[in-house]
């Protein structure tokens, strides 16, 4: 029970350390962002048991890679960006509908799911081991789906 | 019910799509390598939990080898950041803007 | 037997020679030309009069290119060979084209003096001249297809000639476009003839029209849709008009004489599709009355003298598909003898009047006819010229005209009062049309002091296609593909209405444009009706601009989505690519790829 609290709290903080990283106006904060969310992505390999992988992680991603940006926005002066408003709801109606499909999976995966038995053959071979996650099809196919959504909107939106 | 591996899975494919969406909007093209490192954090994320114990595991999951694709994973996905941090460097160099959309050839 | 091969090969080979000819010596490209066209006229002629029995033969052994048909459910594999038809009417039209060709390849050599590029211009046109009697000589629908489509690009490319000019770049696109309507059409009824029948020889699909399985009726608007696109039958006529931008021999020899009677050609080889069905058949007298005036009716109005001779060719054309469709009444030998005899007194005085005009275009420099007059005293030669071309034209007895209208007439005498009566108002109008054009021109006051006869490579030609519009109903009036339709002396109705109509004509013609020439102004001046008339069939009664509008309002979203998608932003273009994966990827979940 703890560790899936634990996986939970992490999990949720490694979310939101991203969004910020993904919509903050600036630069730099986006920078510090992720340098947090590659650390705490760290810390989740090494307690799950792997710590050569966590330190990986954290030497290359943490240490490496955000100093490399840290030169790089050095070097191109701080830009400032704007996302927009418009975008900022699409994304957030799309974030709705896969949290809310997520929960429908946990809940009552028969109504959103299919059940495991229904996949028996497998065309697809060199696929067949993501056919392994047999309740996570939709999963996987509406995050895919609402991302889509999002990328789509982009194109057809007025702002070049 | 909920094992710490169904919960990291479904957090790495949100990281791997957040960032897929993330790269087509970014108006700066800094962001649009920091929004590669998301998806990349992401797809780690999920390759570690598939060899975590639960119902999600993979066929080949054992912990040794799914470790061993993160970390080469990791490797790879750096050098590639690497490079495309190179790249924006010089595309500031030439253009002296780093928002994508001033940065085309093609006509409207 | 060697003969049906060369006669269509030998200009095919020869045009890119020309190309050769012409590095050696800029000036020798012509008479190479003229070289080629008349070794072509000579096969042509000669094998005209060597021919006795019809045979088809084909490269035995030797297939050109192989295909695979599903014959009766199972697939096998049916060889498509060159296949070469000689009958009558094939060996008739090779001798037409190669003779008209050669005399107006001189012709261009006369009126092209001072253009550049001739070397590209002898290549296409022999090039065309080449596919032209490869289309009439084929023996098979795929091959006569592939030398549809050969024409159909040289003749956009003729039109094209004077790159430097955008009308002409317009006009030649244009024409390709939408003659590529009726080539799909004739495709679709060619693919469907080879996966339901398995053959496209055209003596098979003829012996077995009727049978059943294959939709003949489609097929049979298909390749009548074909037709269409390609002898400028409404409403696929627009292009022809404006193909006038191309030089004058083109107009002549493309777009007068030759190319828009590969539709004619085509309808009367399959004839027997169409004597299938009383649907087809009216149809195709329906689509022929309809071009018959609107051709007339637009050619009444138009002011530039070559786009009164195009109007007059749709005219015309319609009046050969009219023949062409009452086959279903007066028996379809007489009916589709009448038409090839009228498709070549057409190509014959046609061709002559396109000469004509091109000789006085070159001489004044000008091509309204506002702007001409009084030329009969100056330009003597080509004033006979167009003389003769106009009083055939109208079928004045004995000119070759008059025996090819009478037997239409007549024929439509016992289809029906009202099939009768439009053709009748068919010959007004054209009547009407001729004879303003030629008052216009030769007649009434000059307005230029210095205009010479043209040169004697354009004279010489004009003159042998007079005699031939003269004489030519003795020499063509025995044949024996022509005797159904001649088989019953002009009637005392339709001799003395198309003379009446002829008198008629003219009659209005010497009072409005001669005699009374100022009122007449006036009158157009004042009217708002006649102007507005004027006006309306002067931009061809509608159809340029409705197809304009049709195209102009698919284009405009489809270029809108277009620009959008290939923005060159990166974001969209990421988003694109992301998208197309998605969907694929789903496609493959399911199971659909």
């Amino acid at each position: 029970m703890a560790s899936e609290l634990l996986s939970i709290a992490i999990s949720a903080v490694i979310l939101a350390t991203v969004l910020v990283a993904l919509f903050s106006k600036k630069v730099s904060v986006s920078l510090i962002a992720l340098f947090w969310a590659s650390t705490l992505s760290g810390v989740v390999f090494t307690a799950y048991g792997d710590a050569l992988v966590g330190l990986m992680q954290i030497v290359t991603f943490s240490g490496a890679v955000s100093v490399l940006f840290l030169t790089v926005i050095l070097m191109t002066g701080e830009s400032k960006l704007d996302i927009g408003a418009t975008r900022l709801g699409i994304m957030a109606v799309a974030g709705a509908l896969v949290l809310v499909i997520l929960a429908l999976t946990q809940v009552a995966p028969g109504l959103v799911g299919l059940s495991p038995s229904e996949y028996t053959d497998v065309s697809l071979t060199t696929f067949s081991f993501l056919w392994q996650f047999r309740p996570w099809d939709l999963l996987i196919l509406v995050t895919v789906f609402a991302s889509a959504m999002v990328t789509v909107a982009n194109l057809f939106s007025r702002e070049t | 019910m909920v094992t710490d591996q169904i919960v990291f899975m479904s957090t790495g494919i949100l990281l791997v799509f957040l960032g897929i969406a993330s790269i087509s909007y970014s108006k700066n093209l800094i962001k649009t390598v920091m929004s590669f490192q998301v998806v990349l954090l992401g797809a780690n994320l999920a390759l570690f939990s598939s060899g975590l114990n639960g119902s999600l595991s993979t066929v080949v999951g054992t912990r040794l080898t799914t470790d061993s694709f993160v970390f080469l994973s990791i490797l790879v996905g750096a050098s590639v950041e690497a490079v495309g941090l190179a790249i924006v460097v010089n595309v500031y160099r030439k253009y002296g803007t780093l928002n994508p959309s001033e940065i085309r050839k093609l006509r409207h | 037997m060697l003969e049906a091969w060369l006669v269509w090969l030998v200009p095919l080979i020869g045009a890119p020679l020309v190309l050769l000819v012409s590095f050696v010596d800029s000036r020798g490209s012509k008479w190479f030309a003229i070289g080629v066209s008349g070794l072509t006229a000579a096969i042509g002629l000669y094998q005209a009069l060597v021919f006795s029995q019809p045979y088809t033969e084909s490269l035995g052994g030797w297939s050109i290119f192989q295909a695979y048909a599903k014959v009766s459910g199972q697939l096998s594999q049916v060889k498509v060979l060159a296949e070469v038809n000689v009958d009558g009417l094939s060996v008739l039209l090779a001798a037409f084209v190669s003779i008209l060709s050669f005399v107006i390849v001189v012709y261009a050599a006369g009126n092209m003096k001072h253009e550049k590029g001739q070397a590209r211009f002898y290549s296409l046109v022999l090039v065309f001249i080449g596919a032209m009697l490869g289309l009439v000589m084929a023996g098979n629908l795929l091959q006569l297809y592939l030398f549809w489509e050969i024409v159909g690009i040289c003749s956009a490319l003729l039109i094209a000639f004077w790159t430097d000019r955008e009308s002409a770049r317009k006009a030649g696109v244009k024409a390709f476009v939408v003659t590529r309507f009726g080539d799909i059409a004739l495709l679709l009824a060619v693919i469907m003839l080879f996966t339901t029948l398995g053959t496209t020889n055209i003596g098979a699909i003829n012996s077995s029209v009727g049978a059943a399985g294959v939709n003949w009726v489609l097929i049979g608007v298909l390749i009548l849709i074909g037709a269409m696109g390609k002898s400028a039958q409404v409403p696929f006529h627009v292009w022809l008009p404006d193909a006038m931008e191309g030089p004058t021999p083109v107009s002549a020899l493309i777009h007068a004489a030759t190319m828009v009677n590969a539709g004619v050609y085509l309808v009367v080889r399959m004839y027997p599709i169409y004597a299938s069905s009383v649907v087809l058949s009216t149809s195709v007298l329906v689509v022929g009355l309809t071009s018959l005036l609107v051709g007339g009716a637009c050619a009444c109005a138009a002011d530039d003298f070559k786009r009164i001779l195009a109007y007059s060719t749709i005219s015309q054309l319609g009046l050969m598909f009219a023949a062409v469709g009452l086959g279903g009444v007066v028996g379809w030998k007489i009916a589709t003898s009448g038409a090839i005899y009228q498709l070549i007194s057409q190509g014959l005085f046609k061709a002559l009047a396109f000469m004509a005009a091109g000789s006085v275009i070159e001489a004044l420099g000008t091509r309204k006819i506002d702007e001409m007059g009084g030329l009969a005293r100056r330009m003597k030669y080509t004033y006979v010229a167009f003389l003769f071309a106009a009083l055939a034209m109208v079928g004045l007895p004995p000119l070759i005209g008059f025996w090819t209208k009478d037997a239409i007439l007549s024929a439509a005498a016992t289809y029906g009062a009202a099939a009768f009566l439009v053709i009748i108002l068919g010959s007004i109008l054209t009547s009407f049309y001729s004879f303003r054009a030629l008052v216009k021109v030769f007649h009434g006051p000059s307005r230029e002091r210095e205009v010479r006869e043209s040169g004697w490579l354009m004279v010489v030609p004009m003159m042998a296609l007079v005699v031939l519009v003269v004489v030519g109903w003795v020499g063509l009036g025995g044949q024996s593909l022509f005797a159904p339709s001649l088989s019953e002396a002009p009637s005392i109705l339709t001799a003395t209405s198309t003379v009446a109509v002829v008198l008629l004509g003219f009659a209005i013609c010497y009072f409005a444009f001669q005699a009374r020439s100022e009122a007449t102004a006036r009158l157009m001046q004042s009217s708002a009706f006649l102007k507005d008339a004027k006006g309306l069939l002067l931009e061809g009664i509608g159809f340029d601009r409705f197809y304009s509008y049709i195209i102009r309002s698919i284009l405009g979203p489809l270029t809108r989505l277009a620009t959008g998608l290939q923005s060159g932003d990166l974001g969209k273009n990421v988003a694109l690519l992301f998208s197309v994966l998605v969907v694929l990827l789903m496609l493959a979940v399911t199971g659909v790829i």
